[in-house]
């Protein structure tokens, strides 16, 4: 019993140190493991775009897979453009999939939707034989293409597309241009005609140019969005939000100074109502504080202002474990028992209920983890942290703690004061 | 020694519970709850123009836009304005811009959201959902943890009754929230749902507490199933957790005021509808919820006497 007594305060007091360490805003990385505060777009301004992808000339069984590869090339788009901390997740609304973008901390927003949005279809066409078929396709499209890259015109000096295709693509390119000599090749992207130049002979090493009145910045577009590829499907923009910068560190900077107030109440609250027995409830809340920040830290979560509301709002909850504990020590000291006894009653009494209402407070946060997203899902990841480490710093850190001070003559004078 | 909460006091508290509720449920009716765009779907956004500008000008500006479709435009600082819509397409969105730019100077844009109507449709049953779908978990929940107690009162009964407290809760909550809502003029968003699932949370959180107490006391004294006996018990057991539901419910208001006062302008509303939702829920859990419990067990008493 000594024995555990001990070998649970250095476990505890390890746990809370460990938690420290992570949470110090000097460590940077555990092992291999990079941590850092995520901040969501609500805190740091950014961009929030939800799209929904057309399946209506997509067979069933090619939907898993035109959502894998929606992913993928939104990805290459985004990373092209250098947006630091982006996410890119599948989702569904209803029965339909849809993949969110988050961009926090975007410049351009408007550059960015552009570029996400196009289907980027590249296609070759040779003119048809009548009017109604200007254009006939030739097979060749974006799919054999290795590679695009910026280049210049060597007599007019003019930003153009180079583009390179895989062996397939060399072998298409030839046998056109073969029999397109004199005529004309058009380069389609997304059924619009970006360039229709003229073969001058057959061309077997597999390049070709596109050429046109385009600036630098729109070859560059063009590039990044040629060698992320096209998407299967088309994409639609269903849900859009904006958040300015400034807007979010306002709200920062205005909840932190909420939090802080909030806390110093309570711990004012406790210290006045429970004196002793409330300064151990203060440093089990301390504790708890550390702890949850520093799985916040690590998992990473994202902190959105509901997050932080989850949080603060857990603050009042923590503290009310102690409370039941410490009423019903108060009881047991008032029906005759001695310190001991009392700790130990009001611990075993207190915990069906702890674990009851707490129990409760899960089920909710289950729920809402599981049918939402966005926000809602951030708020009761953290509520749910935060329930399941107030159970670990309410009980078990503070009979440690309480467990303690009743060794010490003058501090369990103290504690029967409570 | 002991606090009289029940006997004849039961109906009084009861009454009053169920006569909240009621206004709670006509001040819905009356002023309806005003759903944001999370809900209905449309777009919101927040321009702040080079050029001063009216109210009255901009509006007649905006409504000319074909862009912009049934637009509301309301001043929120200096040259800053919300205008709302229904839903737009990017590409109107931004023509939209450049011919307010054109008349009023360069454009900074504060904030825009846009939610078509797939979005908003889902959100809204996923809301209905997941408050089905807890409230259900929540019972079978509680009757197995109070497996225990058979007797006098059947488990499941607590499961019930922390269940109807808690939509009673949930009702007034609302109504209030749509009293404000209307003089106030906040908006419901995605995070009032989550408002509304902690509420349930801590409602019944503080619920669980008391019954605890219950369940505690009546398996130390198996000896009788008076009505009376009962009503003693749950008095006594209302007493022993009266202070520590003050006490939480403190510390929790104390929290959300400061959130309330001093935090930032974008939450307050799901602040206001928890630092609500958490006072009526320590109210209901020793004026409703017990009052409740007691007057169920007293009827199934009678009956088992009856019969």
């Amino acid at each position: 019993m000594r024995r555990n007594f001990w070998i649970g305060l250095v476990f505890i007091l390890a746990i809370i140190g460990a938690s420290l360490f992570v949470s110090l805003p000097t460590t940077k990385n555990i092992g291999k493991k990079e941590i850092a505060v995520r901040q969501g777009l609500d805190l740091q301004g950014g961009v929030r775009l939800v799209y929904e992808l057309d399946y209506s000339k997509t067979p069933a069984v090619d939907h898993a897979e035109a959502l894998n590869s929606t992913v993928r090339v939104i990805e290459r788009r985004v990373n092209s453009t250098g947006v630091a901390e982006p996410t890119i997740q599948p989702g569904k609304i209803g029965r339909r999939d849809v993949v969110t973008v988050e961009l926090p901390g975007i410049d351009d927003v408007n550059q960015a939707i552009d570029l996400i949005g196009k289907t980027a279809q590249l296609e070759f066409r040779e003119p048809g034989s009548s009017e109604s078929q200007q254009w006939l396709p030739t097979g060749l499209t974006g799919k054999q293409l290795e590679k695009a890259a910026v280049s210049f015109d060597q007599t007019t000096n003019k930003p153009q597309v180079s583009l390179t295709f895989n062996s397939e693509g060399r072998r298409l390119f030839g046998e056109i241009t073969e029999r397109s000599v004199g005529r004309p090749i058009a380069i389609f992207l997304d059924e619009e005609i970006l360039s229709a130049p003229t073969v001058q002979q057959k061309i077997v090493e597999g390049e070709a140019v596109i050429t046109g009145d385009f600036t630098i910045q729109e070859v560059r577009e063009l590039v990044n969005l040629l060698n992320a590829g096209a998407l299967d499907v088309p994409i639609k923009l269903v849900e859009q939000r904006t958040v300015g910068a400034t807007l979010g560190v306002d709200s920062v900077k205005k909840s932190l100074v909420a939090g802080l107030v909030g806390l110093a109440l309570v711990v004012l609250f406790m210290l006045m109502n429970y004196r002793l027995a409330g300064l151990v409830a203060v440093l089990a809340l301390a504790g708890y504080a550390i702890i949850t920040f520093a799985i916040f830290k690590f998992i990473p979560i994202t902190l959105t202002l509901a997050g932080i509301a989850g949080f603060i709002l857990s603050i009042g909850m923590a503290v009310d474990a102690n409370i039941l504990i410490f009423e019903r020590m108060r009881e047991e000291l008032q029906a005759g028992r001695d310190l001991k006894q009392a700790l130990s009653e009001a611990f075993r009494r207190a915990w069906p209920s702890v674990r009851d209402s707490n129990m409760a407070t899960l089920i909710t946060c289950a729920i809402l983890f599981f049918t939402t997203t966005g926000s809602v899902k951030g708020f009761a990841l953290t509520l749910a942290i935060g329930v399941l480490v107030s159970m670990f710093s309410s009980i078990t850190a503070s009979r440690n703690f309480l467990r303690l001070f009743a060794r010490v003559p003058l501090l369990a004078r103290g504690l029967e004061k409570v | 020694m002991y606090y009289r909460f029940l006997g004849r006091k039961k109906t009084f508290w009861l009454g009053l519970s169920a006569l909240l509720a009621i206004l709670g449920i006509i001040a819905l009716i009356v002023w309806k709850l005003p759903f944001g765009i999370d809900f209905r779907g449309g777009s919101v956004f927040e321009l702040q123009f080079e050029k001063s500008v009216t109210e009255d000008a901009l509006r007649t500006k905006v409504t000319g836009l074909q862009q912009v479709k049934s637009p509301q435009v309301s001043r929120t600082g200096e040259n800053t304005y919300l205008i709302k819509a229904l839903p737009i397409e990017s590409k109107d969105y931004r023509a939209a811009l450049d011919e307010l730019g054109k008349e009023y100077g360069k454009v900074t844009e504060k904030q825009f959201q846009n939610v078509g109507p797939s979005v908003s449709k889902d959100l809204t049953r996923k809301a209905v959902i997941a408050v089905v779908l807890a409230s259900l978990l929540i019972i079978l929940y509680l009757a197995y943890s109070f497996r225990g107690v058979t007797h006098p009162v059947s488990s499941w009964r607590f499961g019930v009754v922390a269940v109807v407290a808690l939509l009673h809760d949930l009702v007034i909550s609302v109504g209030i929230f749509a009293v404000l809502a209307h003089f106030f003029h906040f908006e419901i968003d995605a995070s009032f749902i989550t408002a509304l699932l902690t509420i349930m949370g801590f409602s019944v959180h503080d619920t669980i507490v008391v019954f605890d107490r219950i369940r505690e006391n009546l398996m130390h004294s198996r000896s009788s199933s008076a009505a009376v006996e009962f009503e003693q018990i749950a008095d006594e057991s209302l007493t022993q957790t009266l202070n520590r539901s003050l006490a939480t419910s403190l510390t929790v208001i104390f929290t959300l005021t400061a959130l309330t006062v001093l935090g930032g302008e974008s939450i307050r509303g799901f602040v206001v509808t928890l630092l609500v939702g958490i006072a009526v829920g320590t109210y209901s859990s020793i004026f409703t919820a017990t009052p409740l419990l007691a007057l169920w067990q007293n009827r199934a008493t009678r009956r088992a006497s009856r019969g």
